[in-house]
């Protein structure tokens, strides 16, 4: 553990030093957005459509206004001028339309759609005042699946490379399957909110407004509230605090983000919304929800020679601040580990009547690694080889790596930068004593319990540029303090950043001091996301750091980056099933995860190990259910069930640097979604074992319910066939995957 | 997720809380570790207009035994039944032993989690009337009689007319559920108790509990208790499936035989957590279970 006087001594990276964060959370210091508050702040409550679709003819704010405490209530038409919230990624003109506006007009799409809000005195009166909203809808009937005919279908992405057609003619066999990972996301400990204060700037009163609660992305954030409520980007000030848990799903920008600094801006007082449970669980972006269908051309080896895929991903209502990113990741990322000579996909982008959806740690991922490794188990069932050989029959060899995949994702072409797949599953298999495991198991079997043992691969991606900017100085006192447009989501970026300049400067890491997501401090950041910082904000402060120790002087330094690195890794899960109710326990869970360089592997591990509670969530708990009326069932802690310590296997992580990044100077990949990824396909694999039904589990979350009848025999879910699809032309679909545009800088 | 206005008033004495309920009557709630009602408030799910905190009442939270009868006060917390220990006459305190010293605590444990069973009361898990409470299913297998309380009365309730739907019971707007007496069963009962919940500490999808008597000199059942909860809008005993264990001794058939019958007897609704069908085979999943486990077949 920990030394933190002998980092001098030693190299510092690669020392799972303690974290410098934990202090002040564990001495009662911490200060979340709700610990925030000034004098004379005003609470914000929204008032959210209870119809899932429906035509909004009004909202009467009659009562609501004469409410005891009541300061303001607007609806739409007062806001109407701060228009729709773009997209920060991976943006396409078909989906323009669909953006949401920061309150809904003419029309609500989901229940927990903001129609209006109330800000009062405090927060007691402006939920009682709230409730005096009457909220006039016009019910239309919802769509709740995104393969409906009646789901409005604005974008299909598309890729196609090899000779798909020639390899299915040709194919010793072909495999089909149908698998589908059903609608969770990230629940950060900590909810959403929000407080904007106005503070004076230039000498102007009210001039500026310091936003509290910012996450994830605070440059962005502020420069884009900025614009939509017509400022100058310098006017928003982000305030980043502790935040507690990211996911992807925090720190993106939502109607309430706006109409919160609008309120401030609008009423001269602090503006504070904190989202209660229940708000989170109805408006925070969902995830997941793809349906695939997929078939593999198999050669005679069982080495697969085509890949051919078609799926559906359910958005929700509106598309917002992510685009086209999760289909567009799992377009890119489904072919995964193995060679997979000619690939062809559709990914239809589908809107329906529940909460609009976005990135969840491993955006993408988790679907499409289900899905993958689902097929491999099914070809190693259909040609009679052990799931292992399969793999290791299908894997890219070291000696092709650089390996261009031939699709793009995040406006970067995937090329694999390094990795030695098949050593890191033999340590896996060798970890865990595959054949003997596997003997046993039988024995257990032989002996009347349901137990298994599943294994899922993948390729993760991280370090997502274009670029960040560190800025290194030494303070008196013989302190180090490192400014970064970077975010702290509470993964332990300080501690990483502080150890790599510590590293090079020769100081002591805890002498460092980061400043992160002050927007004031520094031009311009990227922020959070994609398993980014390790890698991009720490070759910056390498950088900067190093030319600090050769000059004296502070330093600045840009990192820059085309393209992502790619981490890899394989799962390993035992489970054992009660036959009587299904129930699954998962015995043991082991990840092996190729991070290039470990700059903590201890925070490494704790990635992989708070990773792999969220995939056992999406592999056997966690859904966002509906009723036929498009009610959401799922919006308590009693009904969205995350795993707690009982349900959460202990992780064996076994972390692995074969593979350094030969596109940054200390070999760095990102750790972030490793533990995540590949939870849906280890465990599936894990219960067919245990059940003696190769390649029965095909859709996610495997509740009790659904286990239990497929020991009793219950047939495999399929999926509606859906409508036709009509083709985009494929010279469009070159231009849609090349014009994802970068972040606003 | 903030309550609509209420008044709170935390009465000393019994009699205090009485008067409150008295006077106030069904705009009146009692609190009595609060771990159902805060959050129903919270939710705005529940909006009375006057909290009647007990949490200050003295005389509430004793367990005693007498006459072949356990009493256990409304403000028992859950904690205090994973060890269950009774008052004497003289002031003594001394284990619970015997079949009931053995049950309770088997059944705590699947009481939530542990900060809500250092809160959480037996007597508000009764008067909140979940049907998948283990308390309730307990209080309905075991008959339990229920005392209120109101100015100037008192009457016992019994198990099957206390419950009478989802979160709704016989207890009258002015009326305090005191107490629960529980019969203290003798060494020849055998009991067991099972539950399937989607994670520890949930509420059950379904749970049963099993209470026989076995004939010394022969072995065979004497007297059959079988309680299942989260099949119905309160916890229900399964007659059918009692009959079918009458006169027999106990035997994996037969408990086999008695759960199906128990399967057939309920007649659940389905929600998100399981489905009627679902419902009703982890019926007899778990009454075969707490059968054997009664039989000492199962831990």
């Amino acid at each position: 553990m920990g030394d933190p006087d002998g980092g001098r001594a030693r190299s510092l990276i690669g020392e799972s030093v303690l974290r410098l964060e934990d202090r002040p959370l564990l001495v009662g210091e911490g200060r979340f957005l709700a610990d925030v508050s000034f004098p004379d702040e005003l609470h914000l409550r929204v008032v959210r459509s209870d119809t899932a679709h429906g035509l909004l003819r009004g909202v009467d704010l009659g009562e609501v206004r004469e409410a005891e405490g009541v300061v303001a209530a607007w609806s739409a038409e007062e806001v109407a001028h701060l228009g729709a919230i773009e997209f920060r990624m991976t943006g396409f003109d078909e989906l323009r339309p669909h953006c949401q506006r920061v309150l809904a007009a003419e029309r609500v799409r989901y229940v927990g759609d903001p129609v209006a809000v109330v800000i009062a005195e405090d927060a007691y009166l402006a939920e009682d005042a709230a409730e005096l909203a009457f909220v006039d809808v016009e019910p239309l009937e919802p769509v709740l699946e995104a393969w409906s005919p009646e789901a409005i279908a604005p974008l299909t992405l598309e890729h196609e490379h090899g000779d798909v057609e020639a390899a299915f003619a040709g194919a010793h066999r072909v495999v089909e399957l149908e698998a589908a990972v059903g609608r969770h996301s990230g629940i950060p400990l900590e909810t959403r909110g929000l407080l904007a204060r106005p503070v004076d700037g230039d000498g102007q009163q009210g001039n500026r407004v310091e936003l509290y609660g910012i996450a994830k992305v605070p440059h962005y954030n502020c420069a884009t509230i900025a614009a939509m409520l017509d400022l100058a980007p310098g006017q928003v000030v982000g305030r980043e605090g502790h935040v507690g848990g990211g996911f992807g799903i925090r720190g993106e920008l939502y109607p309430e983000d706006l109409l919160v600094t609008y309120a401030a801006l609008k009423l001269g007082r602090p503006v504070k919304w904190v989202e209660d449970r229940r708000e989170h669980l109805l408006a925070a972006n969902h995830s997941r929800d793809q349906s695939y269908r997929v078939r593999a051309a198999v050669d005679g080896a069982g080495v697969v020679q085509a890949l051919d895929a078609e799926f559906f991903c359910d958005q929700g209502g509106y598309v917002r601040t992510h685009g086209a990113t999760v289909p567009n990741l799992s377009v890119a990322l489904l072919p995964g580990p193995y060679l997979v000579p000619a690939y062809r996909v559709r990914g239809h982008i589908r809107l329906t009547n529940k909460t609009p959806a976005g990135t969840y740690r491993a955006p993408g991922r988790f679907e499409s690694t289900f899905v993958r490794e689902r097929l491999m188990d099914a070809v190693a069932t259909a040609c009679g080889l052990d799931p292992a050989e399969v793999r290791r029959r299908n894997l890219i060899p070291p000696e092709a790596m650089p390996f261009d995949r031939g699709v793009s994702t995040l406006s970067t072409p995937v090329v694999y930068d390094s990795g030695d797949y098949a050593r890191l599953l033999e340590r896996l298999l060798d970890h865990i004593g595959y054949g003997s495991l596997r003997e046993s198991l039988a024995e257990r079997r032989a002996a009347g319990e349901m137990v298994g043992l599943g294994i899922g691969m993948f390729v993760e991606k991280s370090g997502l540029g274009p670029f960040d900017d560190v800025r290194v100085r030494r303070t008196e006192g013989g302190g180090v303090e490192v400014v970064t447009g970077a975010a702290s989501v509470g993964q332990g970026m300080e501690t990483v950043i502080a150890q790599i300049c510590a590293e090079v400067l020769g100081v002591d890491y805890g002498d460092v001091t980061v400043r992160h997501g002050q927007t004031d401090m520094i031009g311009r950041g990227m922020g959070a996301f994609a398993s980014r910082v390790t890698v991009m904000t720490g070759v910056a402060v390498y950088l900067a750091a190093t030319e600090l120790a050769a000059t004296g002087r502070p330093a600045d330094a840009t990192f820059n980056a085309d393209h992502m690195t790619y981490p890899y890794g394989a799962h390993a899960a035992v489970v054992s099933v009660d036959a009587d109710t299904g129930g699954v326990t998962v015995e043991r869970y082991v990840v092996a995860y190729d991070v290039g360089r470990a700059v903590n592997p201890m925070l490494c591990e704790g990635q992989i190990i708070g990773g792999v509670a969220q995939g056992v969530g999406g592999a056997l708990l966690e859904l966002f259910s509906y009723d036929a009326d498009g009610q959401p069932l799922a919006t308590s802690f009693m009904d969205y069930l995350m795993p707690t310590a009982a349900e959460q296997p202990q992780v064996e992580v076994l972390l692995s640097e074969d593979a350094p990044s030969p596109l940054n100077p200390l070999g760095l990949k990102g750790a972030g979604e490793g533990g995540t990824n590949a939870c849906g396909a280890a465990i599936a694999a894990a219960i067919d074992d245990a059940i003696g039904r190769p390649g029965a589990v095909t859709a996610l979350p495997a509740t009790p319910e659904s286990v239990r009848s497929l020991i009793r025999g219950a047939v495999t879910r399929r999926l509606p066939r859906p409508p036709e699809v009509k083709q985009a032309d494929r010279a469009d679909l070159r231009t849609h995957l090349s014009i994802c545009p970068r972040a606003p800088l | 997720m903030k309550p609509a206005r209420f008044a709170y008033t935390a009465p000393d004495t019994t009699e205090g809380t009485l008067d409150a309920l008295d006077r106030f009557g069904d705009e009146a709630k009692v609190l009595s570790g609060g771990q159902s009602l805060v959050p129903m408030m919270n939710f705005r799910l529940a909006r009375p207009e006057v909290i009647v905190d007990i949490g200050r009442v003295g005389g509430l939270d004793g367990m005693s035994a007498a006459n072949g009868t356990l009493t256990l006060g409304a403000r028992v917390i859950h904690a205090r039944l994973e060890a269950p220990a009774v008052t004497t006459p003289d002031g003594r305190s001394e284990p619970l032993g015997g079949v009931l010293g053995s049950l309770l605590p088997a059944v705590a444990r699947f009481v939530g989690h542990l900060p809500i069973r250092v809160r959480g009361t037996f007597g508000g898990s009764i008067a909140h009337a979940d049907p998948a409470a283990e308390w309730c299913i307990l209080a309905r297998t075991l008959d339990a009689e229920m005392v209120a309380l109101r100015r100037g009365g008192e009457r016992a309730i019994a198990a099957a007319d206390f419950f009478e739907t989802v979160f709704t019971t016989a207890l009258a707007p002015e009326e305090l559920l005191a107490a629960v007496r529980l019969p203290i069963l003798g060494d020849d009962w055998r009991t067991g108790f099972c539950e399937f919940s989607r994670r520890a500490g949930d509420f059950a999808v379904v749970a049963a509990m099993t209470a026989v008597r076995l004939v010394p000199a022969t072995g065979a059942i004497a007297e059959a208790r079988i309680g299942v909860g989260g099949v119905a809008g309160v916890p229900v005993r399964l007659g059918g499936a009692e009959a079918t264990l009458l006169g027999e001794v106990p035997s994996a058939d037969l408990h086999a035989a008695a759960a199906a019958v128990a399967a057939g007897e309920v007649d659940p609704v389905g929600d998100l957590h399981g489905s009627a069908a679902y419902r009703r085979d982890l019926v007899r999943a778990m009454v075969a279970r707490a059968l054997a486990q009664g039989a000492g077949s199962l831990r």
